[in-house]
């Protein structure tokens, strides 16, 4: 088993603004077919600590005890095998970490060597593909993640499933998993292919409000002189986030989506020249997520409006000879929806 | 007493020695920006008998590979066992003490992102060759940054994190050494996190770094802890308005590469803005301290910092970091061509050595070693299988030159001329902000000439362009021909060339310098497709009054992006730029 770290991440709820940021990690931690969330911008803007705060916020989940890929119990399936007995065990919604210094060995999962070696078993070493099924994959600095890995990312990501053929083996389990990843755009730019494959991307700046700039030293500070009692300190208000998100896991697939919300998106990707139909439909999804975190139980426009930066500011055409912002040219299409 | 800055940068050098040693790796590291020298062995030294003797320090050498940072398969121990047996990376060694990290400005990206994953998580997560593991890693990075100004700085995700800085270059070794504080080390390193800072030193040193244009709050964090660390050692529960100012220096302004030198001896050079001078500045915000002279306010030391640090001289300074930020975005990250055959080494991956890439011998061995137990290999014998096979990888920087074709004759009227001009000084200024390389072929009269041949000397490149005159006939297709050649030469070198040719397309004058309009247009043509059968990436410049057919056609014929001048701005030669460096 893997030692855990006994340090405390930073609350969730202790960031200083970047309102959008916090609002996609939410939505993704309600509804993971959204498709994941891509944060990209300065440095120190607390990209990473969003997400890994995010931890701590999800509920925990039902899974088949000792089972390497955290499958959800089927009950059909225990009768079948008639072992009724077996107790699904609650473990917290994994976010695994992949370290950029990741070998594919470790990442797709290889042939267990001691095992090998020990009782001439052939057996599968799953890797942090399979540790993130039914959870999340968080990639820090994921524009300076190496191709391959892309390929591999892009393959596993699109198809829900981890293929591995080496080493003798061929194995396929299931890889579902709600992609994160972050970066500072000046390192590098994004792959066309990965860009598509998050389903929501956040823009995320320095604040320019000397008082919040103060206000995040000041907090961080807190937290770095002590851990544990900055982190009691915001229990509370944890607690209160952890609660919304579950209720909201459990409703967003109850929340109705109305004609009329459905026709202002289809409108609005019109309107905005969206390649395909992955733009419209992680517009829905967020947007009945976030009515889910509102605690509605039916989509508003209102609720398109706050969603449509995040959903859609990454798949416009980019146009060589307008350089306009894309967040921009999104604002202008909501406006352009009253008239 | 009054704050004030300390006399000379190896003040603050010595400064920094027990700050360091108090805080260990909760300041993140050290950038150290030095040349090798007397001064910065010194530092060093002194810096390892300073520290507890207990806390390793590890020395990280240029150009690192993971297996060797990170830890990997231990070859000879995996063969001796008959498992895998890993090999601590120096990362993990380093974990409670120093890791010096020596030209830390050439160190890979990977390199880069991995040090800095451990600065901010305390931990190294490893999950390479079969090895799954959390290490806590808690180490204070001290990073020997060696770049010269023309050099590709410290990677700034690093720079960020490494909370102190001191610059050792105007040093002389004699003057650095650990100083005389009133609290012993180990005392100060018990109590230095229960010292207060207030509200009004935070608001303080953030508006320092709001000047100097510093957006991530990691420094200003580093600076508090480094306020404490002084009063600690200084015996104070509060940060003194000494140590904030102190902190400042150390922590903010010194990131800005000459500007605590700069404010500790305003230069003498007439050319430079004079700063007014600091006596009268700290003598008026001493009147204004009289009233409420008892205890450390902090609004005096706003007003101290405020006051020594001149507005304008602020001012300059972030033009100045800013430009630097920039000159660092343009980046070259996307630049670099992975899997080639030369550069710099990569990773080995799984393959067959074919089509000239070499075998990776050492990682082939560690892909077979957990196996030769189950292969039935014997001692001596190693059974090495096809799916072992590693080859090197290695990513090569491919720079750009974008050479500037320049219509210079009589046709490109004096007024286009200078627009020309002021639009190529445009692109110039971002081809530096990239590091791109860049050429100058002027034609006019009878024939083309090579103004400046590549360099990246922006310098160079606008006095040879201000000095271009104008007139004659419109040779162009001897213009397109030596740009050719030059393109040629670059591509040869293993550059990527770009050309930018700004002309009205009016070609007038033939290859052999004889006037004759017909000839000579149809000697463009030909040469515009010779240029093209090469594929290089190519823009056309319209220069001419009105867009005109057969700029257009010179274009086409060049294969060129076709662009008319008024509407030319330098984001689309920015983007043809970049499509030739993808």
């Amino acid at each position: 088993m893997k030692a855990q770290s006994n340090r405390k991440p930073f609350p969730f709820t202790a960031i200083v603004g970047q309102e959008e940021m916090k609002q996609a990690i939410l939505i993704a931690a309600v509804d993971p077919r959204v498709g994941g969330v891509l944060v990209f911008g300065d440095r120190g803007t607390g990209k990473s600590t969003a997400v890994r705060a995010l931890a701590g916020l999800l509920p925990k989940m039902p899974v088949v005890p000792g089972c390497p890929y955290n499958s959800a119990p089927d009950p059909a399936a225990v009768s079948a095998g008639g072992k009724s007995d077996v107790k699904p065990k609650m473990i917290p919604v994994p976010v695994v970490d992949m370290p950029l210094g990741a070998t594919e060995d470790r990442v797709v999962g290889a042939l267990d060597l001691e095992r090998a070696l020990a009782h001439g078993e052939k057996a599968f070493e799953p890797g942090l593909l399979a540790r993130a099924n039914r959870g999340f994959l968080y990639i820090d600095e994921v524009n300076l993640l190496e191709d391959h890995l892309v390929d591999l990312l892009l393959d596993v990501a699109a198809s829900g499933e981890n293929l591995v053929e080496r080493e003798g083996l061929s194995v396929r389990h299931p890889a579902r998993f709600v992609l994160v990843g972050s970066g500072n755009p000046e390192e590098g730019e994004l792959r066309p292919q990965l860009l598509d494959r998050f389903g929501l991307s956040v823009d995320v700046r320095t604040p320019t409000d000397l008082k919040d700039r103060v206000e995040i030293i000041r907090r961080r500070d807190e937290y770095e002189m002590d851990e544990a009692a900055f982190t009691r300190r915001w229990a509370r208000r944890e607690g209160t986030v952890r609660r919304k998100i579950a209720k909201a896991r459990d409703a967003v697939s109850s929340v109705d989506v109305p004609e009329t919300v459905l026709e202002v998106a289809a409108r609005l990707c019109v309107g905005l020249g969206t390649d395909g139909l992955r733009g419209e439909l992680t517009l829905i999804r967020a947007s009945r997520a976030h009515a889910a975190l509102a605690g509605r139980t039916k989509v508003e426009v209102s609720d398109l409006r706050d969603v449509a930066q995040l959903a859609l500011r990454h798949r416009l055409r980019r146009d060589p000879l307008d350089d306009t912002d894309a967040t921009v040219r999104v604002a202008r299409a909501l406006e352009a929806l009253d008239d | 007493m009054m704050a004030e800055l300390r006399a000379t940068s190896a003040d603050y050098a010595a400064l920094a020695l027990p700050v360091v040693a108090v805080t260990g790796a909760a300041i993140g590291g050290v950038w150290l920006r030095a040349q090798a020298s007397p001064a910065r062995q010194r530092w060093l030294d002194s810096l390892t008998e300073l520290r507890d003797r207990e806390s390793p320090w590890v020395r990280v050498p240029a150009s690192i590979d993971e297996d060797r940072l990170l830890g990997g398969l231990d070859l000879s121990a995996t063969l001796a066992a008959g498992r895998p047996v890993l090999q601590q990376g120096l990362m993990p060694a380093a974990d409670g003490g120093y890791m010096e990290l020596r030209m830390a400005e050439r160190q890979s990206a990977a390199t880069v992102s991995s040090i800095c994953s451990m600065l901010d998580h305390g931990e190294l997560r490893l999950e390479r060759d079969g090895f799954s593991e959390d290490l806590p890693v808690s180490a204070c990075v001290i990073a020997c940054d060696e770049a010269l100004p023309d050099d590709d700085p410290l990677d700034p995700r690093l720079a960020d994190r490494l909370g102190l800085v001191c610059a050792l270059d105007a040093v002389h070794a004699s003057l650095i050494g650990p100083i005389e504080t009133p609290v012993s080390i180990a005392e100060a390193n018990l109590g230095w996190r229960s010292v207060r800072v207030d509200t009004a030193s935070i608001q303080e040193l953030q508006r320092i770094a709001d000047a100097l244009q510093i957006c991530s709050p990691r420094p200003v964090r580093a600076a508090l802890h480094t306020a404490r660390a002084l009063a600690a050692l200084w015996g104070c529960e509060v940060a003194s308005e000494q140590s904030i100012l102190d902190a400042a220096a150390m922590c903010l302004i010194n990131r800005v590469p000459g500007a605590l030198q700069q404010l500790l001896s305003p230069p003498s050079d007439a050319t430079e803005p004079e700063p007014p001078p600091r006596s009268t500045d700290t003598d008026t915000a001493d009147v204004g301290n009289d009233t409420n002279a008892s205890g450390p306010k902090p609004e005096e030391v706003a007003d101290a910092t405020a006051a020594v640090l001149p507005d304008q001289l602020l001012a300059g300074l972030a033009s100045e970091h800013a430009r630097q930020a920039k000159q660092r975005a343009g980046g070259n990250a996307n630049s670099e061509v992975v899997g080639g055959l030369r550069g710099k080494p990569m990773p080995s991956r799984s393959g067959l050595p074919r089509g000239g890439r070499r075998l990776d011998i050492l990682a082939t061995l560690k892909a077979a070693a957990p196996w030769q137990r189950l292969r039935g290999g014997s001692l001596g014998q190693l059974r090495v299988k096809r799916e072992d096979l590693k080859v090197r990888r290695f990513t090569e920087q491919t720079r750009t030159t974008t050479i500037f074709v320049v219509d210079a004759s009589g046709s490109a009227a004096v007024q286009r001329l200078a627009e020309t001009k002021g639009a190529i000084e445009l692109l110039l200024a971002e081809c530096y902000v990239r590091r791109d390389q860049v050429a100058l072929v002027a034609f006019r009269g009878e024939g083309a000439e090579v103004l400046l041949p590549a360099t990246r000397s922006l310098v160079r490149a606008k006095r040879a362009l201000a000095s271009l005159p104008g007139g004659g006939g419109t040779p162009l297709a001897s213009g397109l021909a030596v740009a050719t050649q030059v393109a040629d030469a670059a591509f040869k070198r293993g550059e990527t060339p770009v050309v930018v040719l700004m002309s009205d397309g009016r070609g007038n004058i033939t290859l052999d310098g004889e006037p004759d309009p017909g000839l000579a247009t149809e000697q463009a043509l030909a040469v515009a497709r010779e240029f093209a059968a090469r594929g290089y990436v190519s823009l056309a410049i319209d220069t001419g009054r009105r867009p005109s057919a057969r700029s257009q056609r010179l274009a086409d014929a060049m294969r060129a992006r076709y662009l008319a001048l008024p509407f030319a701005g330098a984001s689309e030669v920015n983007d043809v730029v970049r499509e030739a460096a993808a």
